[in-house]
């Protein structure tokens, strides 16, 4: 039970307990960049019409969800070096815009307007691209 | 006729025990991060399952009597008991993740979230295995799960870089930019998910089941020689399609609905239905395996009269332990905890007690007393112990890897 408590607490983007706090910003980032990019790849099968409306809505939530808790994960981590903060201050926009692009893009599939949602697919690209960035640059 | 049948057995375990929950949730992982880099760690567990599954069914078939009961006659109580607790504890989370993997397929088939369809996945499990036959059962969710083969379609409908695939085979470790605990950790992950220790309770119960003798050992060979590769190979494809996808956008798998899409990515909405369909197959298929293997455990241990075919009222404390760990399982899920990661966690835990299960059964298969001139040969004992040195070299590595890469994710 003790080993199953370990394991639990392992699970989100704290990572491990030898992590320092750039080290879980960069799994956040990453979870950000999962959630992007799995959104991008499943607005382009609905516009080819290769997904069903209830599986859509299932795959989105899911990214919403993992998005939601790398967020929520590395708003749970508090900086507490001067360095901790500015990464901070770098990642939690990026995070948060994330978190909306994404919210954005649901809404859009959700009222079926699809036409919007291909539209989403750029800003979605942008924060993809500087969540990578951020990952490559301080991993 | 009746051989075909039988070998359906294997085509069963194979599915849904070799392809369940966490074999759709490990391939698509390691496929995603590693592309198939770790694809000769399915390739070893595969091997693996083979010697230990024959070894399982010869002993059920020869002495009439599972595993798990001669564990206990030839290694006595208090070894038994370490094995018991070990297994059952691994087999009741392997059982809470295959709930959660039937919750989550209809979660992507409704789009309604999992945790509305948990209880009622639950009590499906134990209706069917309270009411349908074990022969219909076996049937029923082997012929579903083989929906799963869409895997190797949309593979190759995704014309994926084989060059780079055949590179990847023959450099097997890390890309750049990954660490060797994150690699191995995942490489745990996938050995165990091949070696799940209810697949040889399973196995080896269910040949009792089906009252196996000497003259089935053919046919207990032709199980484990076609069912289990089959499922490693449907491994290999769900691996093949997270690589293509994923892989060089790096984006890493954690949830189920990303292990179906690259099947909708390339065969659409057809593809779509039917790879719900297998994971449907596959999860549930498991859910009864596991299921039936904490009742099969238990019952065995301490000498209760069990099995599928008896009664239920002449069965009662086995159909006891069924229900109450189908409770549990849904009991836990029902906190909102999430299926992959207990999934994740059945894995590590499964690598952890693999030696409590598979050196009994090494010891078993080479006792003439029950085995007689179908004890294991040489062959059969190299086999044996190579495999038993990479289970503990697995079970050992566990833990640390876990710890050090916070559950693979650093």
């Amino acid at each position: 039970m003790a080993l199953l408590a370990v394991a639990v607490t392992l699970t989100g983007c704290s990572g491990s307990p030898f992590a320092s706090y750039a080290d879980s910003a960069v799994l956040c980032a990453q979870e950000g960049h999962n959630a992007v990019g799995t959104l991008r790849v499943i607005v382009g099968s609905h516009d080819r019409g290769r997904l069903l409306p209830a599986s859509t809505e299932a795959a989105v939530h899911d990214v919403v969800a993992t998005a939601t808790s790398a967020l929520d994960q590395f708003d749970g981590t508090e900086p507490v070096s001067p360095d901790d903060r500015r990464l901070h201050d770098e990642l939690h926009p990026l995070l948060h815009d994330a978190v909306a692009r994404i919210a954005e893009v649901q809404e859009a599939l959700d009222t079926g307007d699809t036409a919007r949602a291909a539209v989403l697919d750029e800003p979605l690209r942008r924060v993809d691209d500087r969540l990578v960035a951020f990952a490559e640059d301080h991993r | 006729m009746k051989k075909v049948l039988a070998v359906t057995l294997g085509i069963l375990t194979a599915i849904g025990g070799f392809v369940d929950i966490g074999d759709l949730v490990a391939n698509a992982q390691s496929g995603a991060r590693f592309g198939m880099r770790q694809a000769w760690v399915v390739v070893v567990g595969v091997i693996g399952i083979c010697v230990f599954a024959e070894m399982a069914g010869r002993v059920a078939a020869v002495s009439g009597r599972p595993v798990f009961d001669l564990v206990r006659e030839r290694l006595g109580p208090r070894i038994a008991m370490t094995n018991l607790v070990g297994s059952y504890l691994v087999t009741l989370l392997t059982l809470t993740a295959e709930i959660g993997g039937i919750a989550l397929t209809v979660q992507l088939a409704s789009g309604l979230p999992h945790v509305l369809w948990v209880p009622l996945a639950g009590f499906a499990v134990w209706v069917v295995l309270w009411r349908v036959k074990f022969e219909l059962m076996e049937q029923l969710f082997g012929v579903l799960g083989l929906a799963l083969v869409v895997f190797v379609i949309a593979l190759i409908a995704l014309d994926p870089p084989w060059g780079s695939f055949a590179d990847q085979l023959t450099h097997p470790g890390p890309p750049s930019g990954e660490n060797w605990s994150t690699w191995g950790y995942l490489a745990v992950s996938l050995f165990a998910s091949a070696l799940t220790p209810y697949e040889v309770f399973f196995f080896s119960s269910g040949g009792v089941e089906e009252k196996w003798t000497s003259d089935d050992l053919a046919t207990e060979r032709s199980n484990t020689a076609v069912g289990f590769p089959l499922g490693g190979l449907l491994g290999l494809a769900i691996m093949g399609c997270a690589a293509v996808v994923y892989e060089p956008a790096g984006i890493e798998v954690d949830q189920l609905s990303q292990t179906a899409l690259p099947v909708a990515v390339s065969l659409g909405k057809v593809g779509l239905v039917v790879v719900m369909i297998g994971f449907f197959a596959a999860t549930f298929g498991a859910a009864l395996e596991t299921g039936l293997s904490t009742g099969y455990s238990i019952a065995q241990y301490f000498g209760w009269r069990w099995g599928k075919l008896v009664r239920p009222r002449e069965a009662a404390r086995f159909h006891t332990v069924v229900l109450v760990s189908v409770l549990l399982g849904t009991a836990a899920l029902l906190t909102t905890i999430d299926p992959v990661q207990i999934t994740e966690l059945s894995l590590l835990f499964s690598a952890v007690v693999l030696p409590l299960t598979y050196l009994p059964i090494l010891v078993v298969a080479n006792d003439r007393d029950y085995l007689g001139e179908h004890a294991n040969g040489r062959v059969q004992n190299v086999l044996g112990v190579t495999f038993l040195i990479l289970i503990l070299i697995a079970a050992v590595a566990a833990i640390p890897l876990m710890i050090l890469t916070g559950m693979g994710q650093s």
